[in-house]
């Protein structure tokens, strides 16, 4: 695995890979669009999906970073399947650290089984030290205290504690197996609470239902991803906890 | 303390392995490649799942856009359930994939075949937020 592009020194990366709700994915992609973002680099590897993503005529690679200003985001537009995790999450968090990245925030949904019944869809926090524990604290974001997280946001964490790098995981109330734009747009609150990004999540709300017409097959293929990766394991107690 | 699973115990966990695989099965072999558009008939295929809760099965299927006085849900024969929905716009997709034109759908439609017949006098519906919950007892 390669990842090909020139990272923001002292900058922030923002990774939103498809996950439980596609939070991650639609939060990134409308910070992407707001802060009209541009492509900074793209991640190569042969366990990715043989494709290219076509955009206006021109050819992509569907797991990209974008930046501007002190801002970076990885974002990715097919699912990080099963044997991805591993080899994606050291990669990301190995370039973050050559390229003096700041530290990584991982957006990604909690599926709730009540979420229909949810308004407001509550964002809690895990953070990799005291440093950043602090951040969060500042933008009133609760912590997230006990339980299981999985996916490539929780090895990109584990890679980020080992190697000292600060690291921070936001996760948004959200469904499972549905697109849930309103739950990336809390998460997106929060971000702009921990960052200044002042991100608008107004036209997030406005185009919800459109979203979630458009992202059905990324939401089929992530679903499948998540069941390979024992994503169930996140509704279960861990038996320590001290 | 730890303490041993029973017999019972341990079989009824196998059982509800199994069961939840042969539903995976099922919904990709239904699923998983075949195209969730319909260009001909200008519909969508909405995403959906399928839980059986022993007595019964319960089917969430999301229908953003839609107007619950536009939902038709029906049971055919007793084991088939259908779904169609207009949705109240319609939503337009530039070079859709392999067609590469513009594609206008105003609907979703989707059928479910359960894996057990259902009594279609229980058919039970609500829908909230753009989601759409059936529940049908089993026959």
């Amino acid at each position: 695995m390669k990842i090909l592009g020139k990272g923001i020194k002292n900058g922030w990366l923002i990774a939103g890979l498809p996950d439980a709700g596609l939070v991650g994915a639609i939060a990134t992609a409308h910070i992407i669009r707001m802060l009209n973002m541009e492509a900074i680099g793209h991640i190569e590897s042969d366990l990715l999906p043989p494709l290219i993503v076509v955009h206006n005529s021109k050819v992509y690679d569907p797991v990209r970073f974008f930046g501007k200003n002190d801002i970076m985001v990885l974002s990715s537009e097919v699912p990080i399947g099963s044997p991805l995790v591993y080899p994606l999450g050291r990669a990301v968090v190995e370039w973050a650290a050559e390229e003096g990245v700041k530290g990584i925030i991982a957006i990604t949904g909690i599926a709730v089984s009540n979420r229909l019944d949810i308004e407001v869809p509550e964002v809690y926090g895990i953070s990799s030290s005291s440093e950043v524990r602090e951040i969060l604290e500042k933008a009133n974001i609760k912590v997230f205290e006990e339980g299981f997280v999985v996916g490539p946001t929780a090895i990109m964490m584990r890679e980020c504690m080992k190697r000292g790098l600060p690291s921070v995981m936001i996760l948004a109330q959200s469904f499972l197996e549905y697109p849930d734009p309103g739950a990336a747009a809390q998460a997106v609150v929060a971000l702009n609470k921990m960052l200044a990004l002042n991100v608008d999540v107004k036209p997030l709300l406005d185009e919800a239902e459109i979203i979630r017409v458009r992202t059905r097959e990324l939401m089929r293929r992530t679903t499948e991803a998540m069941r390979q990766m024992k994503k169930a394991h996140e509704y279960e107690v861990p038996l320590m906890y001290t | 303390m730890f303490r041993r699973k029973g017999l019972f115990e341990s079989f009824s966990e196998m059982m509800e392995e199994l069961r939840e695989e042969v539903e995976r099965l099922s919904s990709l072999l239904e699923d998983l490649d075949s195209p969730m558009w319909d260009p001909v008939e200008c519909c969508l295929t909405p995403l959906s799942k399928i839980r059986d809760l022993g007595g019964e099965y319960e089917v969430t299927v999301d229908l953003p856009l839609v107007n619950e006085g536009s939902i038709k849900v029906y049971v055919e024969g007793n084991d088939v359930l259908k779904i169609d929905a207009e949705m109240k716009e319609r939503v337009s997709f530039k070079r859709l994939g392999v067609v590469q034109g513009v594609r206008e759908f105003k609907r979703f439609r989707k059928t479910i075949r359960f894996p057990e017949p259902v009594d279609p006098a229980s058919l039970r519906i609500e829908f909230k937020r753009g989601l759409l919950l059936v529940k049908l007892r089993k026959a």
